[in-house]
């Protein structure tokens, strides 16, 4: 009966011994993680409406402020940013949209200008493709290719895009390419039931 | 945002075990793969203790999870929980296994608690909530991720038994012509992807 | 590699009498060499190939992993005396599960792209078989110093191998190291080695040419 207490009392005072360390750590850690949460949103909204990302992390958020408004979705849709230009006139929207992809969903900031026909910027929030292949989605080059471009879109052989309508796929990567392309024609059909 | 989290069970399923299996794709559960699949009884009755095991701690994890540890904000714990969940159904599957038989008991010797340490285990506790399964999806996972491990380290045995009369290269022996063998598998069932659309 | 000499010396053993410094060497050398848990032991190979696609990835895996072995050899040394039996496997794994913690809070503080990248791979730290092995076989039984520097031997071997399948992978795959194009146009991705395939060969091929190696010595 000793012997059975002594186990269980030790697994027991390790575990809390070990848990009160990391629980402190969290805590102390836990404002820095949501706020680097906050600054990841902000840096995607600010680089799907085409503004120049600031280095620091302080000045994201400070442009965000400046450029950028949430607005309460349509009849109860989802939430979107109207994004303002330098003197406070609306430049164009930024909205949060998601799909499935190959082995997760897909979460995209879509950035259209005012007239909601051209996208101003694409930039990927979430995605857990496959690394090299599908994950090429968040690369510089496969995002800035989106600014300008209307809907519905279009892949083509990469590097032979040409045209508003037609945007480079990743070789290898086809079915993950699908699933952006998809993201992104339906929110242009959609895009006129999300704003007032 | 679209709710594609409801992605059928049986999507789930089939894609866990052939164009997502756990061990093909996300190279998890390698140690105790590359050991017992020396032999094809063995692996069959290791598999089945992992299909188990998995069903067990997915279907047990997913509660805790969301109707514990979020509403008191402890995720940051949930290592140490899924843990304990995982050891306490390996216990639970060892009882069972020593009553059915006992040669399959002494068969897989320390492999059958090692199973608390499986990374294909634990790596599907841990996906279930990266890709936000809900908990029929859940359930399907663990016992497709546990299918799909089984058919590889079945797949796997049978392979070796055939090869028993090759000349293999004496460098390779063992570890080395299982890891050929197995890229060579992964190689096959990336032929799958895409059989399941948004799987 | 059991006849080449390890790259530094074990000079971080611990304040100690002369005759544990012979130990300390031969713990350190054992784990990078001798012993290497990747190819000599093949275990760990979960994570080997899992993040060895991209090199800066693999870097910060490595350094998760030394942590937690070092760490988690130490404490269960330290606490060897008192572990009841039957519940040895358990605490080593609460024990180890801590330290990773560990590693994953500080990932999400101050590098979240990264912890973003790595996913559950950091979390799969917990079940990676040198961690436990290196507890159950060296940590159980050995004082604290040799303990945390058998875990960072271990830690090491383990690096040095992910490091050189990550470049390989990396500069065939993508034609780039840490991001970096190396390089040029004229490169076509050998899009396999970024692939699981990819890594599975690369891994065997290691193994092969270090058991060759290994082997021509024992023939002398």
């Amino acid at each position: 009966m000793n012997k059975r207490l002594f186990i269980v009392a030790f697994t027991v005072i390790v575990t809390a011994g070990f848990v009160a360390p990391i629980s402190l750590a969290y805590l102390l850690t836990k404002p820095r993680v949501d706020l680097n949460e906050q600054v990841f949103l902000m840096r995607s909204v600010l680089a799907a409406a085409g503004i120049p990302l600031p280095a620091s992390p302080a000045e994201v958020v400070r442009v965000f402020g400046e450029r950028a408004e949430e607005a309460p979705g349509k009849d109860g849709g989802p939430a979107y940013y109207r994004i303002k230009d330098g003197s406070g006139g609306l430049s164009g929207y930024v909205f949060i949209r998601s799909g499935p992809g190959l082995w997760g969903e897909i979460t995209a900031a879509v950035g259209f200008d005012r007239s909601l026909q051209k996208l101003t910027g694409v930039d990927f929030l979430k995605q857990s493709e496959t690394p090299g292949l599908g994950a090429r989605i968040s690369e510089a080059w496969f995002r800035e290719q989106f600014r300008g471009k209307r809907g519905p879109l279009a892949p083509v052989a990469e590097g032979q895009s040409a045209g508003e309508n037609q945007f480079d796929a990743i070789t290898g990567a086809t079915l993950t390419t699908g699933f952006v392309k998809d993201i992104l024609n339906v929110t242009f059909s959609r895009v006129k039931d999300l704003v007032d | 945002m679209t709710d594609w989290s409801t992605l059928g069970p049986l999507a789930v399923f089939f894609g866990a075990i052939f164009t997502n299996n756990i061990l093909l794709t996300n190279y998890l559960g390698m140690c105790s793969f590359l050991s017992i699949s020396r032999e094809i009884k063995s692996s069959m009755g290791l598999g089945a203790a992992v299909v188990f095991v998995m069903a067990m701690t997915n279907a047990l994890n997913w509660p805790i999870h969301y109707y514990v540890l979020v509403p008191l904000g402890l995720t940051y714990l949930g290592f140490i929980v899924y843990i304990i969940v995982i050891a306490a159904s390996v216990q639970l599957v060892e009882m069972i296994v020593e009553r059915v038989s006992e040669t399959l008991y002494q068969n897989l010797g320390i492999f059958l608690p090692l199973i608390t340490v499986n990374c294909a285990v634990f790596g599907a506790v841990l996906f279930m909530f990266i890709r936000k399964y809900t908990f029929l999806a859940s359930l399907a996972y663990g016992v497709g991720g546990g299918l799909g491990w089984a058919l590889a380290i079945v797949a796997m045995a049978g392979l070796r038994a055939k090869m028993s009369r090759a000349r293999v290269p004496r460098g390779l022996e063992g570890a080395g012509i299982t890891l050929i063998i197995t890229g060579i598998m992964a190689l096959a069932f990336m032929g799958f992807s895409g059989m399941i659309p948004a799987a | 590699m059991a006849d080449i000499p390890a790259p530094a010396p074990a000079s971080g053993a611990p304040a100690r009498p002369a005759r544990p410094r012979g130990k300390a060497y031969q713990a350190f050398i054992d784990g990078v060499g001798a012993n290497n848990p990747v190819f000599m032991q093949v275990l760990g190979i979960c994570s080997t190939l899992a993040v060895t696609n991209v090199v800066s990835n693999t870097v910060v895996m490595c350094l998760g992993l030394i942590w937690a072995t070092a760490m988690s050899n130490l404490s269960v040394s330290i606490l060897r005396r008192w572990i009841p039996a039957r519940v040895r496997m358990i605490v080593e794994t609460l024990i180890i599960a801590v330290w990773v913690i560990l590693v994953d809070i500080v990932l999400r503080a101050y590098l979240p792209d990264m912890s973003r990248t790595l996913g559950p791979y950091v979390g799969l730290i917990i079940t990676n078989c040198i961690v436990m092995g290196r507890t159950e076989a060296f940590g159980l039984t050995n004082p604290p110093g040799l303990a945390l520097i058998d875990g960072i031997s271990a830690g090491l071997g383990y690096s040095y191998v992910l490091l050189i399948i990550a470049v390989i992978r990396e500069l065939a795959g993508s034609g780039s190291i840490m991001g970096f194009k190396v390089l040029g146009q004229w490169w076509t991705n050998w899009s396999i080695f970024v692939m699981p395939a990819g890594a599975f060969f690369l891994l065997a091929t290691f193994i092969w040419i270090v058991k060759g190696v290994i082997l021509k010595e024992a023939k002398k």
